[in-house]
């Protein structure tokens, strides 16, 4: 068990406030990937097939973990989720909302479209950083992924 | 204009209140996050730099967006009770009395008043309303006996005018009556100060709102160290 640090993480959220704290967090759990920012719905799309600025990439790159904020400018969280289960070549990836909504709806909607899992954003910073831990210890360390060995 | 009209605009304004509601308090998370998260930030990677006063500074920093998240909970404790439909069937508020007495104890452990509730107390109400109800009464006699000994919680009924009237009674620390005049059910007014009691007294401005939705009243009397009696009726349904 093992966190393989070339993979990287896809960070899908608007408010620059919150990456940056994102990141912190991170960085004080030794979580050492690269993050991708995708500061719009349109922007993670771009980045994940490979397309408008990312369109040198590497398709088969595929990030080891999504935190997808839901409500984002262009193309919301939802829709991005859509989007990715639609796609056979991304249908499997791990996707995690991390959200401040508060809706019910949003739970239900983010589940019905398949997303992995469900988190709200706390705010005190402590229990944020505990909740971001938490997640890299899962999804990165416990966590096996639909193409790993 | 004709009361179902009325009663329709009624509905609708206070539709659209919760969902103002809702929709601030949402909106507020996030500069808070930023507020708490930051500030924390400063204090851990700038540690050397800061001195006591500093530190202490950006503690109250933190505390300021701990308060205002308190106030936003409050907000959205009093909108998202009133927001769903009512279910309104016979409801054993005895039973209900038991449970949510058992839930509120569980809360204080150097504190356990005795509490009395009387059996089969039976009213037309929407269970889950009324159980949010109870609880904040429950918990509000449970805090204010806490400082007194030989503490005592009564749950009963009388008939007053021919119609049911059920209570909460504790011998706690009371209040004013004379504060009490608008103060007792308006959101956030409290009457005691921080030192004595925590809290942030949205409790009692939803439990008005949850009879208002039945229809029914809400009062109460007090005597300061004589204890309080919260009493209420349910509305023909």
């Amino acid at each position: 068990m093992f966190n393989d640090t070339s993979k990287t993480i896809l960070l899908v959220e608007d408010n620059p406030d919150d990456v940056a704290l994102t990141l912190r967090a991170f960085k004080k759990n030794n979580i050492m990937n690269t993050v991708v920012i995708a500061k719009d719905g349109a922007e993670a799309l771009d980045y994940i097939y490979c397309k408008g600025d990312h369109v040198d990439r590497d398709i088969a790159d595929t990030p080891q973990m999504i935190l997808l904020d839901l409500k984002l400018p262009k193309v919301n969280g939802l829709e991005v989720l859509k989007a990715i289960r639609d796609d056979e070549r991304t249908r499997l990836l791990p996707v995690i909302i991390l959200t401040s909504s508060n809706e019910q709806q949003d739970l239900l909607d983010g589940y019905s479209l398949g997303a992995n899992s469900y988190i709200r954003k706390p705010v005190d910073f402590d229990q944020f950083t505990e909740a971001v831990r938490q997640l890299g210890l899962y999804w990165l360390v416990l966590n096996i992924g639909p193409d790993e060995a | 204009m004709k009361e179902t009209d009325c009663r329709r605009m009624i509905d609708e304004l206070n539709r659209e209140l919760d969902q103002l509601l809702y929709a601030i308090s949402h909106d507020l998370r996030a500069p808070l996050r930023a507020i708490d998260g930051f500030s924390q930030a400063v204090l851990e990677d700038y540690s050397d730099v800061l001195d006591d006063t500093g530190r202490d500074y950006l503690e109250r920093v933190r505390g300021g967006g701990r308060q205002v998240n308190s106030y936003i909970d409050g907000l959205l404790l009093i909108s998202r009770e009133s927001r769903g439909e009512m279910d309104v069937e016979e409801v054993n508020l005895s039973s209900l009395a038991h449970e949510m007495g058992a839930l509120v104890a569980a809360r204080y452990e150097d504190h356990a008043p005795e509490f009395r509730v009387a059996e089969n107390i039976i009213a037309r109400a929407d269970r889950r309303l009324m159980r949010f109800f109870l609880e904040k009464l429950l918990d509000n006699a449970w805090k204010f006996t806490n400082p007194v000994r030989g503490a005592c919680v009564e749950f009963d009924q009388i008939e007053q005018d021919g119609k049911q009237v059920v209570f909460v009674r504790d011998n706690g620390v009371g209040f004013d009556m004379h504060y009490a005049k608008e103060r007792l059910f308006g959101a956030f007014q409290r009457m005691h100060s921080d030192d004595d009691f925590e809290g942030i007294g949205v409790g009692l401005a939803t439990a008005k709102r949850i009879i208002n939705r039945h229809g029914g009243q809400l009062w109460a009397e007090s005597e300061t160290d004589r204890g309080t009696t919260f009493f209420f009726s349910l509305g023909e349904e």
